[in-house]
């Protein structure tokens, strides 16, 4: 028998709803690869976000990255920035350093390398620029000529002393002048030798001339010029008895030597030179006292000297002195107090007259025997710097002198006038 | 300083200061030259580093302190520097600020005026 009827409707249906529950499955199947596929999108997008931002749990990964990256552009910035100040102070340094380094450079040799700043350093060009061209230069300077013109005139002339007589011509450094000298300025020759132009018409009454700016001053006969030479030892050049000794030390020697050998008489050179190459210490030759009579009044009693020579722990002290900072004894001027105080325009009000009168003896002994007058001061006179200068202008060297609150006493000698500006 | 203004003066300048009864002088060491300088603002001795002594315009203060140019050690002990207006690079212990009572200045004269 065949089945029934409602069996093959039955049938059908049944296989209607399996086909229907195939759709749905399939459905069904497709959404869940879907969705996963977006869930596995989504999580790489997270793995991005996290590592690109190294945090563990950012809250928002599209925002986190945005003020991370904003940090990190400004702080770059500022690093630049930092770095560019930093090249520049760099240049402005070295930039400072080099003018500085040109500065001193310049201050040692001078306005036009030919002048010296102090008594050492004329002695060393002296070397360098000995025989003819130091006659020149000296000439050239006391007629007012050529660049170094001033600076010789105020620096180095009045440290150089210039020696004249029986045909002798020398120049050494003068620092300190004793017995026997009564002027140190100098002239020059204009020829060495015999017959020069500035000796003397007719008269022979003293073996030496000593000239000053090109003016004669005439030094009676007797006794030897002393003249002490600083950071060397003595150099002695004097004309008692037709000699003419040299005892001396010290890297001017050699210039000094050849210029005496150049223009000595015949007859004295070896004798008196070798002495020289011994370098004694202190002078060769007894000094006479030397009365100083002499017929310019200008020159006069600024060139006596102290009563004495130097010791040789003075002489001995003016070798060279390295080292930072590094004090040296002062002379014992309680020895020295002998002598009379100085003459003053005024009271001091920061110096006792003892103490006044060292200060002077500390000076260049060409002022030993100077009054004192006083140009300025804080209590009668302002605090005005405009006024001081107007009042020491042109006055020649000048000591300060300051007492301040804490009671010091102190100062210093100029050897030029302060001025306006350097 | 004006960079540019150089010294003068020559190497017979010297400083000094009082101690007790007697004078202390400092004189040139020729480690450089550095003598004198000045403007309308200032006077200033000794350089190359510090100078040895310095005023202002109103000479009413100064500085000192230890200078090369002749060896000499700050003139006076001042006044202490209060430790907070100082820069980093101006914290030297050894320069030496003080305010000045008078100041005087002699020049030395053969004749004296009337």
């Amino acid at each position: 028998m065949p089945p029934p009827d409602a069996d093959l409707a039955s049938l059908a249906a049944m296989h209607a709803q399996i086909a229907h529950a195939r759709e749905e499955t399939s459905r069904l199947r497709t959404e869940v690869a879907l969705a996963s596929l977006s869930l596995e999108t989504e999580k790489n997008t997270l793995q991005q976000t996290l590592t690109l931002t190294q945090t563990p749990t950012p809250l928002s990964p599209m925002t986190a990255t945005s003020d991370e990256a904003h940090i990190l552009r400004s702080l770059s910035h500022q690093l630049a920035a930092t770095r560019a100040g930093l090249a520049q102070l760099t240049q402005t340094e070295s930039e400072l350093v080099a003018e500085r380094d040109a500065l001193a450079l310049q201050a040692r040799l001078g306005s036009d390398g030919l002048a010296p700043a102090g008594p050492a350093e004329a002695a060393v060009m002296t070397e360098g620029v000995c025989r003819q061209e130091f006659v020149r230069a000296a000439e050239d300077a006391l007629e007012g000529k050529g660049k170094g013109g001033e600076m010789w005139r105020e620096h180095a002339l009045p440290n150089l002393g210039l020696l004249r007589g029986r045909n002798v011509s020398c120049g050494v450094v003068v620092d300190r002048v004793f017995d026997g000298v009564a002027a140190f300025t100098p002239g020059v020759s204009r020829t060495l030798g015999a017959g020069s132009a500035l000796s003397t018409k007719g008269e022979r009454e003293c073996d030496y001339e000593i000239i000053r700016c090109g003016r004669k001053v005439k030094v009676p006969q007797e006794g030897v010029v002393e003249k002490v030479v600083r950071g060397f030892k003595t150099i002695v050049v004097g004309d008692s008895g037709g000699s003419v000794t040299l005892s001396a030390g010290g890297e001017a020697v050699e210039c000094v030597q050849h210029l005496l050998e150049t223009h000595l008489p015949r007859g004295m050179e070896a004798k008196h030179l070798a002495g020289a190459r011994d370098s004694a210490n202190g002078a060769n030759v007894k000094l006479p006292k030397l009365k100083a009579s002499v017929s310019t009044p200008s020159i006069g009693t600024h060139f006596l000297s102290a009563s004495r020579p130097p010791t040789d722990e003075e002489v001995g002290r003016r070798g060279k002195s390295r080292g930072r900072s590094r004090r040296r004894p002062s002379r014992d001027f309680s020895k020295e107090r002998a002598h009379a105080v100085p003459r003053m325009s005024h009271k001091s009000k920061v110096l006792s007259p003892e103490l006044m009168g060292d200060l002077l003896r500390a000076a260049p002994v060409r002022y030993s025997q100077s009054a004192l007058e006083r140009l300025y001061c804080t209590d009668d006179d302002g605090i005005a710097l405009g006024t001081f200068l107007l009042k020491v202008a042109n006055r020649g060297p000048v000591f300060l002198l300051i007492r301040d609150t804490s009671g010091s006493v102190f100062g210093c000698y100029g050897s030029a006038a302060w001025r306006e500006s350097s | 300083m004006r960079a540019g203004s150089r010294s003068y003066g020559s190497g017979e300048c010297f400083v000094f200061r009082v101690v007790g009864e007697e004078l202390e002088v400092f004189n040139w060491t020729r480690e450089n030259s550095f003598f004198q300088v000045s403007s309308h603002e200032h006077l200033a001795i000794g350089g190359g580093g510090h100078f040895a002594l310095w005023l202002d315009e109103d000479l009413s203060v100064g500085t000192t302190a230890d200078c090369k140019t002749f060896g000499s050690p700050p003139l006076t002990p001042g006044r202490k520097r209060s430790s907070r207006a100082v820069s980093s690079d101006e914290a030297e212990d050894d320069v030496v600020d003080f305010d000045v009572v008078v100041v005087e200045c002699w020049v030395p004269q053969m004749h004296l005026p009337n």
